[in-house]
């Protein structure tokens, strides 16, 4: 029972936590909060239950449900998630419920930020969990739109701007995916059209691929239409804008899940249904990628709002994403996916501690604040410890990934590696002068009044996500191990591919 | 001619004839010689009715054998179903609008079925005169329905422009016809097929020429660019409940003939006339998108998004497949439910003085967080957005237009298109929920309004989670069209 419905409920929860919502009286301030935490926990335990029972010898997609939606049109409501998805969704449950924990203390119509809050964590979960074409990009507009209203009423600074653009920009990424989608589903794969990924993966292992010139032109339409929420550079010009405006669990949202659904859809999508369009074109990516962080480097280190900041470093630590994507080597792959991971919980770190104090001093200018550790050490730690993590010090997951990376892909790309090596020297640059000009040194008297976050609610969502980044900082094969069993396949493909095409 | 097959097509309509007769007689009967006072006792039959013929309806099966009068095929049967349907949701709408009305409040719903009677005609018609009467039958209706506030000047000048563009449009059609007649001579639709198919490589230049005027005709009627520069003003100038009417019933009452035309009386020539539809298409779509970005009225704004909305019709008809004419099918009940959530909410919101400016939206969420979730839920369906049926809709469009590598170069532009749309929704969610109330009266609600409000959320989002009742309703239409 538990077993097939598992991916089901996971998407249910959220989507009936946002219906329920809408019958809680909006004087009831307790209500969605605990609702939103006990739903969060419940994707937690599912996760949980998700991970230990995924058979990994077996490999593959497991937990598998379909159901006929509309058999004239091929749709069908079909879930099941391989060592890829499950990485993807423990990160989705774990940031969830974190950012339901912080947002606690969102008092302006908190009920429809909770609203929100489930539905887009509904489209989030659905895009992991879908194998159907259709429900994927329908779980994907869900996921993008939401955002518009969460950052534009809650939001700070330039919000209305930054929510619009980034909306459209997103969108305008979405809809090209679309008609890369639909040109995938007429281009005669299988007999009939379906959006049965599985299927239509099934008849390319089978040999029934689509030729050279049409994966050439399909596989960069679906590239940019995914890399542009990725976001690979050009195109990630939405994102520390969006991220700096957003409130702190949209922020945590954003950064930490939804920048992660374009490089999922790459590898979830784009590669193994043209393989031979993804081996000619990857090469570009590893390009791209190298301005993603040399080029989000060098403009993060020059921000003043630590907001900006840490969006800026996203977008370079998204490039090491990328380039152990187009370096398609098992480590470099499964260090990518595992990036992913560790990254998404890093940054919704970042974001959820920035957005405690900025409540309190509502500036995150670095020239205004400094020595805040003083007044907040418990913020301050986790802080510190955030920024270690996220400039690559042993003992936490970012560490682990980003040398799988790193080694993975030095063998296929030298030079976008060596960019990679330099920007870690320009994250920890930046990473330590925020530290350095936001918690040290003297403090200005206006923040005696500050309040460290106290008592365990409070302290729960960094605790959660500060745990977990060092549970597998120390443990890394624990996730990397269910990772590579979806990884290994893929690269066989792309390998076979390679060598089909002489390269 | 045998009368039972006259009773057997248009039964719908005859029906509707005498209910819109008895609507008069009950408001002379119990208006006791006024011209104003309330007409609750008119609307609930002119409901009660239309409510019935609804329910009579779904027990109808389509027919297949044709008929010299018209034709009763599952096609027909949905747009019928459609139009009654329409009809009782405006009148449903109309209720908190009705107050504003300073005469005529009985002869309201009477005019209203007519208007459905017209439009139930034109589903079934299979011949150029019955088209041109059925459509006359609307346009004339319409042209009361459009200026019934005397008081107002803008509504005057909306009926005017009205019955001038219904003019020309019907002299466009009826030119047409002439020289269809005259090419092939026949009036009935299977009559211009059979020829055009004798004819399809070598199609006498009269005949083009005919066909060309009629499609002029009915671009008017659908707001196709560039025959759609009435449609601002008149939507403007309206009452809203017309507005809504207008929008929605004389906008399918145009769909249902190009459909019929395109799918069916061009079948044999489609390719020569694909080009042609997707030219019409892509301007529809850039003049409405472009066009919808720097309005302040409400009303304006939807006539411009009914005009984008338009070109996303047209995008099917040139795919010219059964798939194609299922989305359009499905397109049209989707846009039914969310412009009637949007004209209800715009009737609520502009009050007695009738002023629909966007400005009237602001901070809508603080004043009536309901209002302002319909008017999120029905901007959101427009713009295509899953979970709201208008995604499924566009979805389907695309999808069949993508088949076509003919239509690749409108399908971007149409997608383009969809992100510029939705920055035009959006603004309206700005307006509603980041920007301070302008008016902060308090909104009052009627019981009846916000039963409907609720229908149209419901049926926004049912259909986009659950669509495949309606997908295969609209497939069976369309099955039909193609014989």
């Amino acid at each position: 029972m538990l077993e097939t419905h598992v991916l089901n409920l996971l998407v249910l929860i959220p989507a009936i936590t946002t219906a329920a919502l809408f019958f809680i009286p909006a004087e009831n301030r307790l209500g969605p909060r605990v609702l939103s935490v006990a739903a969060g926990g419940l994707t937690l335990l599912l996760s949980g239950y998700l991970y230990f029972s995924y058979d990994q010898a077996a490999g593959g997609f497991q937990f598998l449900f379909a159901m006929d939606w509309v058999p004239s049109l091929g749709i069908q409501h079909k879930v099941g998630v391989d060592g890829i998805s499950i990485a993807m969704v423990m990160l989705t449950a774990v940031v969830y419920t974190a950012g339901a924990l912080v947002s606690w203390h969102v008092e302006k119509r908190s009920k429809d930020f909770y609203i929100l809050l489930n539905a887009l964590v509904t489209g989030v979960f659905g895009v992991f969990v879908a194998l159907d074409l259709f429900f994927f990009y329908f779980y994907y507009e869900l996921a993008v739109v939401p955002m518009y209203l969460l950052i534009g009423y809650w939001g700070s600074a330039n919000r209305e701007y930054a929510t619009m653009k980034l909306t459209l920009y997103l969108t305008a990424g979405a809809v090209v995916a679309l008609l890369g989608l639909l040109m995938l589903y007429f281009s005669g794969i299988t007999p009939e059209p379906t959006f049965d990924l599985l299927a239509i993966k099934q008849a390319v292992d089978a040999g029934g691929g689509l030729d050279l010139a049409t994966q050439n032109i399909l596989f960069p339409i679906l590239l940019v239409g995914f890399a542009t929420i990725a976001p690979m550079w050009p195109l990630h010009t939405w994102s520390p804008g969006g991220h700096a405006a957003a409130p702190s669990a949209a922020s945590m949202m954003h950064a930490g899940v939804l920048m992660k659904l374009g490089s999922y859809a790459i590898i979830r999508i784009a590669m193994p249904l043209l393989p031979e369009g993804a081996v000619t074109w990857l090469p570009w990516v590893a390009v791209l990628c190298s301005f993603n962080i040399i080029y989000g480097g060098l403009v993060a280190m020059n921000q003043r709002d630590m907001k900006f900041v840490i969006g800026y470093s996203s977008s370079s630590h998204m490039g090491y994403v990328l380039l152990g994507i187009a370096a398609i080597s098992d480590l470099s792959l499964s260090g990518a996916v595992f990036l992913m991971f560790a990254h998404g919980i890093m940054t919704a770190l970042a974001f959820s501690l920035i957005g405690f104090f900025y409540d309190q001093t509502h500036t995150r200018m670095l020239d205004d604040l400094g020595g805040l550790m003083k007044q907040i050490p418990f913020v301050g730690i986790c802080f510190v410890m955030m920024a270690m993590a996220s400039l690559g010090l042993p003992g936490f997951a970012n560490f682990a990934s980003e040398l799988m990376v790193i080694v993975g892909s030095w063998e296929r790309y030298p030079i976008p590696t060596i960019c990679a090596l330099f920007g870690l020297v320009i994250g920890a640059t930046y990473l330590l002068r925020t530290v350095k000009a936001a918690f040290l040194g003297d403090m200005d008297p206006k923040w005696e009044k500050l309040r460290d976050a106290k008592g365990l609610l409070e302290r729960s969502p960094f605790l959660l996500l500060l745990g977990v980044l060092i549970f597998f900082g120390f443990a890394p094969w624990t996730l990397v191990d269910v990772i590579s069993t979806g990884v290994e396949p893929l690269v066989d493909t792309l390998h076979a591919a390679e060598a089909a095409l002489g390269r | 001619m045998d009368p039972n097959q006259i009773v057997s097509v248009f039964g719908v309509e005859m029906w509707l004839g005498v209910l819109a007769i008895a609507l008069i007689v009950i408001d002379l009967v119990t208006g006791r010689g006024r011209l104003t006072g309330p007409a609750d006792m008119v609307r609930l039959v002119a409901m009660g009715g239309l409510a019935l013929l609804l329910v009579y309806s779904f027990s109808m099966s389509p027919e297949t054998a044709p008929t010299g009068w018209g034709t009763l095929d599952a096609f027909a049967l949905f747009f019928k179903r459609f139009f009654i349907g329409t009809a009782l949701l405006t009148l449903l709408l109309s209720a908190p609008y009705e107050a504003r009305l300073p005469a005529g409040r009985g002869e309201f719903p009477a005019l209203v079925v007519f208007t459905t009677m017209g439009m139930c005609m034109l589903a079934s018609v299979s011949d150029f005169v019955s088209l041109f009467v059925g459509l006359e039958l609307v346009t004339v209706t319409l042209f009361l329905l459009a200026a019934y506030r005397p008081g107002l000047p803008r509504s005057i000048e909306a009926g005017i422009k009205f019955v001038i563009i219904g003019a020309i449009a019907a002299a466009f059609l009826v030119y047409g016809t002439a020289f269809v007649y005259g090419a092939t001579g026949s009036l009935g639709f299977d009559g211009v097929r059979a020829a055009l198919a004798a004819t399809a490589d070598d199609m006498p230049a009269g005949l083009t020429f005919g066909l060309l005027l009629i499609l002029v005709g009915l671009g008017f009627k659908i707001g196709a660019v560039p025959f759609h520069v009435w449609i601002p003003d008149v939507y403007q100038g309206s009452p809203t409940p017309v507005t809504a009417f207008l929008s929605v019933g004389s906008k399918a009452a145009g769909v249902v003939l190009l459909m019929r035309l395109v799918f069916s009386v061009l079948g044999p020539v489609a390719a020569q006339w694909m080009t042609l539809l997707a030219g019409l298409a892509a301007l529809t779509l850039l003049m409405g998108n472009l066009g919808a970005i720097p309005q302040t009225d409400l009303k304006r704004f939807l006539g411009y998004s009914g005009i984008a909305h338009a070109g996303f019709l047209l995008l099917a008809m040139a795919a010219h497949s059964e798939a194609s004419a299922g989305a359009i099918l499905f397109y049209m009940v989707t846009y039914l439910f969310a412009n009637v959530a949007a004209f209800l909410v715009i009737i609520v919101v502009s009050r007695t003085p009738d002023n629909a400016h966007m400005d009237r939206v602001n901070g809508l969420a603080d004043r009536s967080p309901f209002l302002a979730l319909v008017l999120t839920v029905s901007m959101l369906s427009l713009a295509g957005v899953p979970p709201f049926a208008g995604f499924v809709a566009k979805f389907l469009v695309l999808r069949s237009a993508v088949q076509q590598p003919e239509l690749i170069p409108v399908v971007v532009l149409s997608l383009v298109m969809i992100v510029a749309s939705l920055y035009y929704y959006l603004c309206i969610l700005k307006r509603m929920y980041f920007r301070d109330a302008v008016d902060t009266g308090v909104l009052e609600i009627p019981g009846s309004t916000r039963a409907l409000l609720l229908v149209c959320v419901f049926a926004s989002i049912a259909l986009g989670i659950y669509f495949n009742p309606l997908v295969k309703a609209a497939e069976a239409g369309a099955a039909s069209l193609f014989g």
